[in-house]
């Protein structure tokens, strides 16, 4: 009783803890977007500077799904500016529910009061589940957002760049059900991958922790 | 006679710093002490080396796994193997739809991780920090931060 009692947060509490979810949101949507962007301007950037025939002839396709993206330099701000908006809010999307674990950890340390008198910044630890979730989501819903534009714009038949997705994505087509298909596809691969990622991440981090102490 | 003082000051010393933690931690912690081992947790520091390394890995794995879907299945009639994944060797030099090329391509990818990896982690790290200095000059004096 007294560690539950201990554990769940006072409103004081619960605002310090909504302010700081609020504030890592902000920072990973910052830092995502910008990510995002500078690799679409580099990307164009790059095969601008290498000029020749054709320039970016695939790559300029992501102005389907970018309005005002085209393979000019006026296009790669344009794509920089689009990467910047959607990496952010993919940035903030994926912390905020990613902050669902962060909670019940914080009501754990809470319970244990050597946890709370340590002085030390904990190092940041991956939740593999929430990541997965999380990202999974995002990719899937991404997946099937984009076929079902093609869907919706009638040009799904002669999308022959988004048709080759099948080629890594067993299943999927350029329509409402490969669309649904590709998304669940989209969601286990981005979960293990999260997973693995986790795992790794973790364990590199706690051994460095370890030969530091 | 001195190894021996230095001994016991040594043995009374751990008794004393172990006495001061348990009396730390059985002691009812404060409210500021709760909010702040709150804020610690949420303003927890990435491993800028861990995340770096794992990024990289992760980065090379997927360049390995597509590659080895596409060369492990039948090309399109009329088409050849990859043709539009070998655009990557427009960022990649030496990059080919090809078990070398894909070598070549996951290198690159390791390198690309490493340096998203430890950007990302250095900006996360360093806004925390930015934002407590902003914080500490900007709270009222006299009061916890």
């Amino acid at each position: 009783v007294n560690a539950a009692a201990k554990s769940s947060m006072s409103e004081h509490e619960k605002y310090v803890f909504s302010r700081a979810v609020a504030l890592n949101s902000r920072i990973a949507a910052i830092i995502t977007g910008f990510v995002s962007g500078a690799t679409i301007w580099l990307a164009t950037a790059i095969l601008l500077w290498k000029g020749g025939n054709n320039v970016g002839e695939n790559l300029a396709v992501i102005g389907t799904f970018l309005p005002g993206y085209r393979m000019t330099w006026g296009g790669a701000w344009m794509g920089f500016l689009w990467g910047a908006l959607l990496g952010g809010v993919a940035g903030w999307i994926m912390y905020s529910s990613y902050a669902i674990t962060l909670r019940t950890r914080v009501e754990r340390l809470l319970a244990s009061e050597s946890g709370i008198h340590a002085m030390r910044v904990p190092t940041f630890v991956l939740d593999g589940n929430a990541l997965g979730i999380g990202l999974g989501a995002l990719a899937g819903t991404l997946i099937f957002a984009m076929t079902g534009w093609l869907v919706l714009r009638g040009t799904a038949e002669v999308s022959m760049h988004a048709a080759l997705v099948g080629s890594v994505l067993p299943g999927y087509t350029v329509s409402i059900m490969g669309g649904l298909i590709g998304a669940l596809e989209v969601f286990f691969a981005a979960y293990i991958w999260s997973q693995l990622f986790a795992l790794l991440y973790n364990k590199l981090a706690r051994r460095r922790r370890e030969i530091d102490r | 006679m001195t190894l021996a003082s230095t001994r016991l000051r040594n043995i009374f010393m751990a008794r004393e710093t172990a006495r001061g933690a348990e009396f730390r931690n059985n002691r009812e912690a404060s409210a500021e002490e709760r909010a702040g081992a709150i804020v610690r947790t949420a303003f927890a520091r990435i491993d800028i080396r861990a995340l770096a390394i794992t990024s990289g890995v992760f980065v090379a794995l997927v360049i390995i796994a597509v590659c080895a879907v596409i060369l492990l299945s039948p090309p399109a009639p009329g088409r050849q193997v990859g043709e539009h994944l070998a655009l990557l060797a427009n960022y990649f030099p030496g990059f080919s739809v090809s078990w070398i090329g894909c070598g070549v391509g996951a290198a690159y990818g390791f390198a690309v991780g490493v340096v998203v990896g430890a950007f990302f982690g250095t900006s996360w790290n360093t806004m925390h920090v930015i934002y407590l200095m902003v914080a500490m000059v900007r709270r009222p004096s006299g009061t916890e931060l």
